[in-house]
């Protein structure tokens, strides 16, 4: 049986297949972006070739709800809001002028704007009714006008009505009722209510969340339709998972009704394979890194589990929409490297695909980093990714010569080993970002590298954070580990719910609330088919001083939950709160009081940890060649054995300098750094405390 | 001379002695040779790991303060400055904040070093605006590093506070006479001393507040964001070291300035006026006072004078720094918008004229608790008008300007028990709701937020009814608040609430320029915004509606008598009372009639325009059924508005010859409808000869005066508000009618000469 894996979106859709023996083989198709669901199929079609077919799930993960919101191709959406309010998405609290925008970005004012509204104005209904925060009806709704709001949507055209009225995630009665006038009035017409998207205080990233659920729905609903149509046409059975923002997956009849869970669950594949890779090496907390095409993306693993956020902000729209939280800036390997003013930048103008890097040769002139890896011998031009590109390296020097060198007055190498060594130090900021500033020690975690150029700069940046080890999850699969962890995931169904409570905290309230969301999780666990034993429950409170406006999240034990718990889940609230604000930060007079409660729901579905098929291991693998590399610990170019890292054996130790090809990628081991790779192919770096270990590197190959 | 004796020791610096460089008894500073070299990759990295820090002060501070002033519309400030107190970083919070911490620290470096001293892991605390502080409200922490006992640092934090004390809820004092009238001012305060915090100053800052609780927390938030920045910076310099560190800062500055000096060097050197109106110095009062700026640039120097501002009255003034924030303000965004906001370093190509005892520089005691909404405003909008004319002569920078913003903050500050039975008092956030200025190429962002707070926010209705006895009966985009133009300056919103699970009446506390009138930031005969707009229906029926199952949603639904709030007033609001505010739209870039008949089209049908200012200000008629233009009837409109424009006389440059001339790059130009050609301002529309470059050319256009009530439906007669005559002022091209520069001013008082430039610049 194969499990299988599909990242779908980008240029190339990714395959992955898993035997239960836990051996895995890759596929790479061009995607189809008129029709991504071609694309899957023709991946799929790739795969089997023949031995044996059987599918025993099919995991997908795709980008298509995020392009279209991007693009702005979405389906044509109606929204009812409470009379006098119907400018929530309009307004966006003011701050959608700069939602999400680096810092650097919100000072041109002159270059801000609101983005383009999901929901044009033309198409917002305001309908009388109001209740009020306590869930009392002040107003009763004026169901006839609700009728004719509906009726003059569907005039317009409109395809999906999503309805978002002030407290109904405290009261849904209104938003029920609406959905009843539908169904009799205009049967067919699906409408989608804010208390069910997402029952959280909040009207405007409430109506957010449930207009662009809307939104998207439609488009993501064909995209299913038409995978499983082609999976019926091969008579393959198989269950669809599909990845969710969140970092699990979702079966097909669950995505279809919550789309807008799509939306940034591209990221979140690789964070899920490193939890599993993770998983038989011990790692418990990990720092994901992910550095592909156009961007450096950063996640975080604590205790096993990837962290997650409540609300994400996906072009200056923010949403309360689950998903693991990945911080990112625009240095990947097709980003632009330039000088202005006598000033180094990397990013975050990327080259893109097209014309991409001076070295494909395909007219782009200005550097990106890809050319300075070019530059600085990392990357082969006659083995890029796995030699079907032949990389044009005389280019990378021009480009880098022009557009850094000379306006720098360095040598090309100098300019380029700048160039690199800056690139390091903004991952290094970024990861430092994600743990320093949340109150994390980065020298408690392991680093996954992953992405097409992730194992090439992590032993830098890695060792600029002190972090010990730095692992390439499963060797060449590090390339498409998206795919990979989408192949991997667990069902995931995150539930949150506001609840103001303050402590002391009646315990029984608190157990109540939760088992309520709970059993409904286990409702959906048990329609996703998920076995009692295969199912695990996590229960977290958003907790704060009271006065406060901004939360921090804390794990609670399972239930059912007594009375002396309340002054452990305040003892760990404290704990938290002091190591991620510091010293004099804690307010002793302050009351502590939960803002929401949130679980997380999981399926297991215990896939294998699996690596590429097994080769016999030679007794000792052939050193394919040397390579000039630019090591900036020694300032200049050293003679580099480069291995071949399906070749290594595990017992094999390589101390740097030496690089480990990986056909799709190259993984560097630095100078003053050992690396042994594992039986399914991991590559695991330390910085070597002693140089006696070492059988391969600081050398030249024989012969 | 203030009559309080010995009140001049606590003045903030001069600039001249700032530069002398206090060397304090006790430790050193440290410092390093201006040729210190610092290798690039050095520099870029240590550059980014301080902009980091700071960035991560501004995210401690929001994540731990428990004001919805600072969390929610980011009323608060962050900076690392020098071992003198320049800044090399500040967030993009509240800039007018964080300018001043550079002279609250200076001050601290002449008077504390002595005594009580200052030292490693000590803390300072200050609302002084003498010393340095915007107002009261805003309370600066701030801490020095020191490094092996030299002095390597400070960073600092300021937050807006709802209640610092005084006679007024939310220390608005609308009555003070001077400062005793209002919350005290703390000069510097030792508040930790060796790392631990001074219970018994901590007692004497929040025992006068309403809100002491509120204070404690966000006090804790301040020191969170201090330990947090000089935590970072510590372990920076472990690993680059001190000398490598300070290198850095020192040339981030240094390229700030060479990139604005740069950038100004590229511009015709000229002067630049503006006088903007704050009018109320008090509750009772019904006059209008003026800041006087005449900003002039020379080479890469500018220089703001403020000669002829208004002497102090009432309690609309600001204290020492005033000025300084108000045109840093300005700056920031539109001339330093790609650079490090090394405030530290802009200073260097400033100079302020600015003599004391006016409105932007009190003596004291004078009342200043409004201070950050009415004279740091006022410099703000003069600086923000200056500065955006002089980037006008550049093709390229002209991109970077905006149009005036809203030009006031309207305070809202309410008090009274809530829907728990706890007492409460708080600065509401809607006024964050305010829209921003066109562009030279765009439409203004509606709902913006106030130029000072680069990344403010509102709250959800739902918060603001948890926490607050309110029912939000509507927040919206209003039409025809946005500033006529070719490009239309952003909407302004609005906000009403009936009180709901209050047991008792609530108390308002109103104070904001820009109420009686509106501000005048337009560009290139753009129009204002609308004034801002505070009411109170008395005695309406929204119970009984409410009660019959009515929801109203628009002032026009409500029955009620209408009550005016004056601009510094304090009222109570009733249980069949309705609250209204309707905030500033932004000012409009070019003359009304060149918007493209479809964009108002547009306007109309999105409920940014009306169909009457459609036709009466933009001069495009609509079909009344279809909403269709008319062309014909627009044609004819937009015609007879030319005529108008020059008292009936028919211009004689045609509409037809004006296509395709405008926007020639090759020439220099003041504005976009202004040219120089030969030392002469000419029209770029028609080529008329305006006048002598080195004349007020607006002596030479044609002159009309309106009442402010055209410009919006919103705007209510001035004499509501004050006595004197305040009305608009516009003035168009004799050749082709074309509207080149608005005014909104006092008509006792000549037109501003906005711009002239240097012989042979």
């Amino acid at each position: 049986m194969r499990t299988i894996g599909i990242d779908t979106g980008g240029t190339f859709t990714d395959l992955i297949e898993i035997r239960d023996e836990g051996t895995a083989r890759l596929h790479k198709v061009p995607s189809t972006p008129r029709d991504f669901a071609q694309g899957v199929l023709s991946a799929l079609d790739r795969s089997a070739d023949g031995r044996d077919a059987k599918v025993a799930s099919l995991s997908l993960g795709t980008t298509i709800a995020t392009n279209a919101f991007l693009t702005r191709s979405g389906a044509r959406v109606g929204l009812l809001a409470t009379a006098g309010h119907g400018d929530t998405l309009k307004i966006m609290r003011v701050y959608g002028r700069v939602a999400g925008l680096p810092s650097t970005a919100m000072q041109s004012y002159a270059d801000t704007d609101k983005p383009v509204p999901v929901v044009p104005s033309s198409l917002v209904r305001e309908i009388a009714e109001r209740i009020d925060w306590r869930g009392e009806v002040v107003v009763p709704l004026d169901e006839e006008q609700a009728a004719e709001s509906l009726h003059s949507l569907l005039a317009t055209g409109v395809e999906i009505v999503a309805v978002s009225f002030l407290w109904s995630f405290v009261n849904p009665r209104h938003e029920r009722r609406i959905r009843e006038i539908a169904r009799d009035a205009f049967p067919g017409l699906e409408v989608i209510l804010s208390s069910d998207v997402v029952p959280k205080l909040g009207e405007y990233e409430r109506s957010v969340s449930t207009a662009v659920n809307a939104y998207v729905s439609p488009v993501v609903t064909r995209f299913l339709d038409r995978v499983e149509e082609g999976l019926v046409e091969r008579d393959l059975s198989a269950p669809m998972l599909v990845m969710h923002s969140s970092g699990g997956v979702g079966t097909g009849a669950f995505t279809r009704q919550h789309a807008i869970t799509t939306l940034f669950s591209g990221p979140a594949g690789g964070v899920i394979g490193a939890k599993r890779v993770g998983e038989p090496l011990g790692h418990r907390d990990i720092i994901c890194t992910d550095m592909g095409g156009t961007s450096f993306d950063v996640g975080l693993i604590l205790d096993g589990r990837p962290l997650l956020r409540t609300t994400t902000t996906i072009d200056q729209h923010v949403m309360f929409l689950p998903s693991i939280d990945i911080v990112s800036i625009g240095a990947g390997g097709g980003s632009l490297v330039s000088v202005t003013d006598g000033r180094l930048h990397i990013g975050p103008q990327s080259a893109g695909a097209d014309p991409g890097p001076a070295c494909y040769a395909r007219g782009g002139e200005r550097p990106t980093l890809t050319d300075v890896d070019v530059v600085l011998g990392y990357i082969d031009p006659h083995r890029f990714v796995g030699g079907r590109m032949e990389l044009d390296a005389e280019r990378a020097r021009r480009a880098v010569a022009t557009h850094v060198a000379d306006p720098l007055g360095m040598t090309v190498e100098a300019a380029a080993a700048a160039a690199f060594t800056v690139a390091n130090a903004r991952m290094t900021d970024l990861v430092r970002k994600v743990t320093v500033e949340r109150g994390f020690d980065p020298r408690d975690f392991a680093l996954h590298a992953y992405g097409g150029l992730g194992p090439l700069h992590a032993p830098f940046f890695g060792s600029d954070l002190d972090v010990d080890p730095v692992v390439v999850p499963l060797g060449q699969i590090s390339s498409v580990f998206s795919a990979y962890g989408i192949a991997v995931s667990d069902l995931l169904h995150v539930y949150q719910t506001s609840r103001v409570l303050a402590a002391p905290f009646d315990a029984a309230e608190l157990e109540h609330a939760f088992s309520t969301m709970e059993d409904r999780a286990k409702r959906q666990l048990s329609r996703d088919g998920i076995p009692e034993p295969e199912r695990r429950l996590h229960r977290f409170l958003e907790m704060r001083y009271q006065g406060q406006f901004s939360e921090i999240s804390v794990p609670v034990k399972a239930g059912p939950l007594r009375a002396p718990d309340s002054d452990e889940i305040v003892a760990d609230f404290e704990k938290l709160y002091l190591s991620t604000f510091g010293a004099g930060s804690l307010w002793s007079e302050g009351k502590i009081e939960v803002a929401a409660l949130r679980i997380e729901a999981i399926g297991l579905r215990k896939v294998p940890v699996a690596g590429l098929d097994p080769r016999p291991f030679p007794a000792s693998a052939p050193c394919v060649r040397n390579r000039e590399m630019y090591w900036p610990t020694e300032g200049h170019f050293v003679s580099t054995p480069v291995l071949q890292g399906d070749a290594l054996s595990p017992a094999e130790v390589i101390s740097g300098p030496a690089a480990v090809d990986l056909t799709t990628t190259t993984a560097l081991v630095p100078p003053g750094w050992s690396c042994t790779r594992d039986r399914l192919g991991t590559l695991v770096m330390s910085p070597s405390d002693d140089g006696g270990t070492q059988r391969r590197g600081s050398g030249e190959c024989p012969g | 001379m203030s009559w309080v004796a010995g009140a001049e020791r606590f003045y903030a610096p001069e600039e001249g002695s700032r530069k002398l460089r206090p060397s304090p008894s006790g430790f050193a500073l440290h410092r390093v040779e201006p040729e210190l070299p610092v290798d690039l990759i050095t520099f870029e990295v240590v550059s980014h790991r301080l902009w980091q820090i700071c960035d991560e002060m501004g995210a401690t501070l929001r994540k731990v303060s428990g004001s919805p002033v600072a969390t929610e519309a980011a009323d608060f400030a962050t900076m690392i400055a020098d071992e003198n107190g320049a800044g090399v970083y500040m967030g993009p919070y509240v800039l007018n904040h964080a300018v001043v911490l550079e002279d609250i620290i200076s001050w601290t470096l002449i008077h504390r070093a002595d005594n009580p001293g200052i030292a490693g892991n000590d803390m300072f605390l200050c609302n002084d605006p003498w010393v340095g502080a915007a107002h009261q409200n805003d309370v600066a922490i701030y801490a020095p590093l020191f490094l092996n006992g030299e002095l390597f640092a400070w960073t600092g934090t300021t937050i807006h506070q709802v209640d610092v004390g005084g006679p007024s809820p939310g220390s608005f004092a609308i009555g003070a006479e001077d400062v005793f009238g209002e919350g005290p001012p703390l000069p510097p305060v030792k508040i930790m001393r060796d790392g631990v915090l001074q219970s018994d100053i901590e007692d004497v800052y929040i025992r006068r507040s309403r809100q002491p609780a509120m204070l404690a927390l966000d006090l804790r938030a301040q020191i969170a964001a201090n330990n947090v920045a000089q935590s970072r910076l510590r372990a920076l310099v472990e690993k680059f070291g001190a000398d490598s560190v300070k290198a850095v800062m020192k040339k981030v500055m240094d390229r700030t300035e060479k990139a604005l000096r740069d950038r100004l060097d590229g511009l015709p050197d000229g002067i630049w006026r503006h006088v903007d109106n704050i009018e109320v110095a008090g509750a009772g009062d019904r006059r209008v006072y003026q800041v006087r700026c005449a900003m002039s640039k020379r080479g890469s120097d500018l220089h703001f004078d403020f000669t002829g501002t208004d002497p102090q009255i009432g309690m609309i003034n600001g204290g020492s720094g005033s000025a300084m924030a108000g045109v840093m303000a300005a700056i920031l965004p539109m001339l330093a918008g790609d650079q490090t906001w090394a405030s530290g370093a802009i200073r260097r190509l400033l100079r302020l004229t600015n003599p004391r005892g006016t409105l932007i520089n009190a003596r004291y005691p004078a009342a200043c608790s409004i201070a950050s909404t009415s004279a740091i405003c006022a410099v703000h909008n003069c600086a923000q008008a200056t500065v955006a004319k002089m980037l006008c002569t550049h093709p390229e920078y002209r991109r970077r300007v905006l149009a005036g913003g809203g030009g006031s903050w309207p305070a809202m500050q309410v008090m009274g028990r809530d829907q728990y039975g706890r007492a409460f008092v708080t600065q509401l956030q809607e006024p964050t709701a305010m829209g921003f200025g066109a562009r030279a190429w765009a439409d203004g962002v509606n709902t913006a937020g106030p130029y000072a707070i680069p990344a403010a926010r509102n709250a959800n209705v739902e918060t603001t009814e948890l926490v607050w006895p309110m029912l939000v009966l509507y927040r919206r985009e209003v039409t025809d608040t946005g500033g006529a133009g070719r490009w239309r300056g952003g909407l302004g919103g609005n906000f009403a609430f009936v009180l709901h699970g209050a047991s008792e009446d609530i108390v308002h506390v109103s104070a904001a320029a820009c109420v009686a009138f509106p501000g005048h930031g337009g560009l290139s005969g753009g129009c204002p915004g609308s004034a801002c707009r505070y009411l109170i229906l008395r005695n309406s029926n929204v119970n009984e509606l409410l009660a019959r199952g009515r929801l109203p949603t628009r002032l026009e639904e409500l029955s009620g008598d209408v009550e005016l709030l004056g601009p510094k007033s304090e009222t109570q609001q009733g249980m069949d009372d309705v609250y209204e505010i309707t905030f500033y739209g932004g000012a409009g870039y070019g003359d009304p009639i060149d918007r493209p008949v479809d964009a108002v089209m547009a306007d109309v049908r999105q409920g940014a325009v009306s169909r009457d200012a459609a036709r009466d200000i933009y001069g495009a008629v609509l079909d009344s059924e279809t909403g269709e233009v008319d062309p014909m009837a627009t044609r004819a409109r937009r015609e007879a508005m030319r005529r108008e424009r020059l008292g009936g006389v028919v211009p004689y440059a045609s509409v037809s010859d004006i296509r395709g001339r405008q926007n020639k790059v090759s020439d220099t130009a003041i504005s976009e409808y202004v040219t120089v050609r030969n030392g002469r301002f000419v029209c770029a529309k028609c080529d008329h000869h305006i006048s002598d470059c080195g004349e007020n050319y607006k002596l030479h256009l044609a002159i009309r005066e309106f009442p402010i009530t055209d410009l919006s439906p919103l705007n209510r007669d001035p004499s509501e508000y004050v006595d004197d005559h305040i009305v608009c002022r516009t003035f168009c091209c004799p050749g082709c009618a074309t509207q080149v520069d608005v005014e909104i001013v006092d008509r006792s008082l000549p037109p501003i000469w906005d711009c002239a430039l240097d012989r042979g610049s």
